[in-house]
């Protein structure tokens, strides 16, 4: 069984959301490797976060729960995923 | 610089252990995409050691070593250039919960490369990955046989793989006539980049070779424009603005929308993309735009955006093709688990299972069956719980295809034949 890189999109809850307030939160909850920000329009910048799990059952669904708990976290949904 | 060669998502899909991960490793090192620093510090090494031969195991190595330390987001988008296009590939993961992800996710596949290890030939994992390729609107393949060092390089076991793949790969419609079946040896390097001396009898195309051939996708800009929002933003001194990935079609500032199942009308003012505004919006692109006639509460994620004149189709119930990647018992009518269609998650109810399909040949093996279990591809009839946007793959492919799961698992997958369309207006 290997592990699988995946990339989870976090959408905040509005533009005034702290962004570096947000990545340690994100950082807090789940091990995270690298995480960027993608400018959408409006004042809107969406996370996005590179984490490693292994390829096996729930292990998705677990990083996505556990971020969309974050406060300030409008969604957080896995965009990519790849063997590692 | 030169121009940019055409850009292709590949997904590498197979069986665990089948050499997935190996043949990743191949293509970038035979394309020159390992990183230079790498293969400087082994060719330092080898020096050091006295011999100058290759040692791919080597660079599986170190390139597993480099992951440890850290995956960036640019390093999990693993690239390699052909003579034709530059690929980005998805090495596949094998446990079906990353299943949701592969059909909502962000890039999909434009072609497939199919990884059997000759000894074991066609597994779980292979049939799994074979439907849900198709499932996932995949129209290119190429197959790999791989570890024929395993297989001493015997053309008879070539031949009985290519036998029981032709047979799977006939069920959901694919045409093995026109797919590439490669003899190969990803550890050892065989007909990855150029004809290998041990398969003197296969007088094909090398990996490489079958990449080349692939057909660049058309970006579906023809289609009725549709976005499924992700979310929906009120901003102080703008109004109403929901947040998506365009699917298909182009989204014009000045252009009358839909927004479906909400059935509320209204006109784009606005589209910004990085934060800059921006005339129209294409297939692919990740924007915001400000809409006049919405308010924030009238429309949600999971809704859909599309043209006016071609709204997007609520279903009242469609006829779908599914397979059951895992139901701990039976599946029957009645049963209602949550299907996951481009960003919507709605309770849909199975009320009639149509036709059970042979999974060898593609033909009815029963009609009406009185349940479906684990492997079973079926033609059944879904009516959802709530009102949903859905379209039939044939026509916009993008929305026409779901994950359904079920307490936490992945049942099914499959996509949507026909539909019921529920009036709205």
């Amino acid at each position: 069984m290997g592990n699988v890189a995946i990339i989870v999109k976090i959408m905040p809850e509005s533009p005034e959301v702290d962004r570096e307030a947000l990545k340690a939160a994100v950082r807090a909850a789940v091990p995270v490797d690298d995480i960027q920000e993608e400018p959408i329009g409006f004042g809107l910048v969406a996370l996005k976060a590179a984490v490693v799990v292994p390829d096996s059952a729930g292990a998705p669904d677990e990083v996505e729960a556990a971020l969309q708990k974050i406060d300030g976290v409008a969604s957080a949904e896995i965009v990519e995923s790849t063997l590692v | 610089m030169a121009v940019e060669k055409p850009h292709m998502n590949l997904a590498v899909i197979g069986h665990i252990d089948h050499g997935k991960s190996t043949t990743v490793g191949r293509l970038l090192f035979e394309t020159g995409a390992v990183a230079p620093h790498i293969i400087e510090s082994f060719r330092k090494e080898a020096e050091s050691k006295g011999k100058g031969s290759f040692e791919f195991a080597w660079v599986m190595d170190s390139l597993k070593e480099e992951r440890e330390r850290g995956i960036t987001i640019d390093i999990a988008h693993k690239r390699f250039d052909t003579d034709k296009f530059y690929f980005t590939v998805v090495d596949c993961p094998g446990h079906r919960d990353f299943v949701k992800n592969m059909i909502t996710g962000a890039s999909q596949a434009d072609a497939a490369l199919l990884v059997v290890a000759a000894p074991d030939g066609v597994m779980e994992q292979t049939k799994e990955h074979v439907f849900l390729s198709r499932t996932l609107g995949i129209n290119q393949l190429i197959i790999g046989i791989n570890k024929m060092d395993a297989a001493k390089y015997d053309e008879k076991r070539y031949n009985e793989v290519k036998e029981q793949l032709s047979q799977l790969l006939k069920v959901v419609g694919y045409k093995p006539d026109a797919i590439s079946f490669i003899p190969m040896s990803a550890f050892v390097g065989d007909n990855i980049s150029k004809p290998s001396e041990n398969t003197p009898w296969y007088k094909g195309p090398t990996v490489l070779d079958a990449l080349n051939a692939l057909t660049e996708p058309e970006k579906p800009t023809n289609l009725p424009m549709r976005l499924p929002i992700q979310d929906v933003y009120s901003i102080s001194g703008i109004g109403t603005v929901p947040v998506g990935r365009v699917e298909t079609g182009i989204m014009k500032k000045g252009m009358k929308v839909s927004f479906m199942p909400a059935n509320k009308e209204g006109e784009i003012k606005s589209i910004e993309m990085h934060h800059e505004e921006i005339p129209q919006a294409l297939p692919g692109d990740n924007v915001g735009f400000n809409v006049r006639g919405i308010g924030k509460g009238d429309i949600r994620r999971g809704d859909v955006c599309g043209a006016a004149d071609v709204p997007p189709t609520v279903a009242e119930e469609f006829i779908a093709q599914v397979v059951v990647l895992h139901h701990p018992s039976a599946l029957t009518v009645g049963y209602t688990p949550v299907f996951h269609c481009h960003t919507a998650q709605i309770a849909c109810s199975f009320v009639e299972l149509m036709k059970k399909l042979d999974p060898r040949t593609g033909q009815v093996k029963e009609e009406n069956p009185t349940f479906l279990k684990t492997g079973d591809a079926a033609i059944v009839k879904i009516r959802p719980t709530q009102p949903m946007v859905i379209e039939k793959v044939k026509e916009i492919p993008q929305l026409g295809r779901f994950a359904v799961r079920d307490m936490g698992s992945t049942i099914a997958a499959g996509v949507c034949m026909d539909i019921t369309p529920k009036q709205m207006r």
